[in-house]
């Protein structure tokens, strides 16, 4: 390396990607667009299947913990088909992919933009669902519902975006995308809707729940730090 | 004793059951303009992926400027520019800001003032603020080898570089390979153009059906794909 240049460190990287991928997003706002309009179109959906008369209150309180997951999972699933689609078909991935960072760094980087499109969706999603199903969160459920949002969604994220890499160059990579990736969310999504449930109830998560959530989060993030060097090895052609 | 800028040793690379590479071997000294020459699917390209360290060889060894590819990449990206037929750069920010995120990646000091340098030098000066998705082929080429030059690199990696260019684009490339190579740096070519390889080049090796056939002077390669020794076209 030449004295132009002083390499910068993995976290210095890391900002780096981040803070562009945003910066790219905000310009193009393609990818918030299309899942905040899937996570409309979702809500509204079950808005006019669960009708909120006084009769079917029953439904409503027994399935709005499912509904609104559901809702984040279509949505956010393409923030996560698009982690590296756009950037393989622009050809940018093969530039990140020539320069020199750890792919570790660049998992990481691309799980956190991905993360923080979700996060910001899914806050205008809820305020939309309390308003649509009239329902309410406070105190400890409200704070609960926040930790287990948090938790599911680095779980999500971070073996989505690993698999997101592993089929974006693939023809029919986007439905791949989605048979791989909703069954290996079952378990994560199950325990997000117990807690979610208890929220609405005004209660604090179960710390079995916490803790399963947080398990499945380290399993899936070492999965991620260790395969994505090996998915993104031979990839960095085109579609 | 310096290693060569590359050393490629029985190298082979599989599709599924075809071979885009069959035990390639073949070296290039440190300074040198370096060609790669062939026809369409002779392997070249392929080879040049390998070299950029965006794929690996399925059997056989290659180093770049003394770093082995595959145990030691992060090491040859570091010294490496590369050219490929997509400008790389994303298409929705203005020219200055797409070469800013690259220049942030690589750790360039100074980063404005060498962006500028080189967007000079290149002819892209007075499109600094326009967004890279306005460019042409041969603006998008040109912007392609700022990035690639950006930090400085030992060696310059090249697939195509002539294609789609204008008179005054060709000019520029030409006088950024031969500054490069007159800086004692290394350029790797992979070009159709045979009179440009046969000018610009040190060395060369021709490839064909992902064998070499030939491996010498420049002026020889482009005569004995005349005479339909490995090349056409």
């Amino acid at each position: 390396m030449s004295g132009t240049t002083a390499p910068p460190s993995d976290f210095a990287v890391y900002r780096t990607l981040v803070r562009w991928d945003w910066l790219r997003e905000m310009k193009r706002k393609s990818t918030l667009i299309s899942m905040g309009m899937m996570g409309l179109i979702t809500l509204f959906l079950f808005s006019f299947a669960i009708p909120l008369t006084s009769d079917k209150a029953d439904v409503l309180v027994d399935t709005r913990a499912g509904i609104l997951w559901v809702t984040f999972l279509f949505a956010a699933t393409i923030g996560i088909d698009r982690a590296f689609r756009n950037d393989a078909e622009s050809g940018l991935l093969e530039g990140l992919l020539l320069a020199p960072i750890s792919r570790p760094t660049l998992y990481y980087a691309r799980v956190t933009s991905t993360l923080l499109f979700i996060v910001a969706l899914q806050v205008v999603l809820l305020v939309l669902f309390l308003v649509l199903f009239n329902q309410r969160l406070e105190g400890e459920g409200l704070w609960g519902l926040i930790a287990a949002t948090l938790a599911t969604d680095i779980g999500f994220v971070t073996i989505g975006v690993m698999i997101s890499a592993m089929t974006w160059s693939l023809p029919g990579g986007d439905v791949l995308l989605r048979i791989l990736l909703f069954p290996m969310l079952l378990p994560i999504f199950n325990v997000a809707v117990e807690i979610t449930d208890r929220a609405f109830e005004g209660q604090a998560p179960l710390t079995k729940h916490l803790g399963m959530l947080f398990a499945i989060d380290v399993l899936f993030l070492g999965a991620g730090h260790l395969l994505f060097e090996h998915l993104v090895k031979d990839s960095g052609g085109r579609p | 004793m310096t290693s060569p800028a590359l050393r490629v040793h029985n190298v082979w690379k599989r599709f599924g059951s075809r071979d885009a590479l069959a035990g390639v071997s073949l070296e290039a000294p440190r300074g040198s303009c370096f060609a790669m020459l062939g026809h369409n699917g002779s392997g070249k390209t392929t080879l040049l992926r390998i070299l950029a360290t965006l794929s690996a060889p399925t059997e056989g060894e290659a180093q770049v400027l003394g770093h082995a590819v595959g145990a030691e990449s992060g090491a040859i990206r570091g010294k490496i520019g590369v050219v490929l037929d997509r400008h790389l750069l994303p298409r929705d920010f203005a020219l200055r800001d797409a070469l800013r995120m690259y220049a942030d990646l690589y750790g360039v000091r100074d980063a404005n003032a060498r962006i500028e340098d080189l967007a000079a030098r290149l002819g892209l000066a007075r499109r600094l603020r326009d967004p890279v998705r306005t460019f042409s082929r041969g603006m998008g080429q040109r912007a392609s080898i700022c990035r690639a030059l950006l930090h400085d690199p030992e060696m310059l990696i090249l697939d195509e570089p002539f294609t789609g260019l204008d008179a005054a684009a060709l000019a520029i490339t030409d006088e950024v390979i031969q500054e490069t190579v007159a800086e004692g740096r290394t350029v790797v070519l992979v070009t159709h153009d045979l009179e440009r390889a046969a000018r610009l080049a040190t060395h060369s090796v021709v490839l064909s059906n992902g064998k070499k056939t030939f491996d010498g002077d420049p002026v020889e390669a482009a005569a004995a794909a005349t005479a339909g020794r490995g090349l056409a076209g």
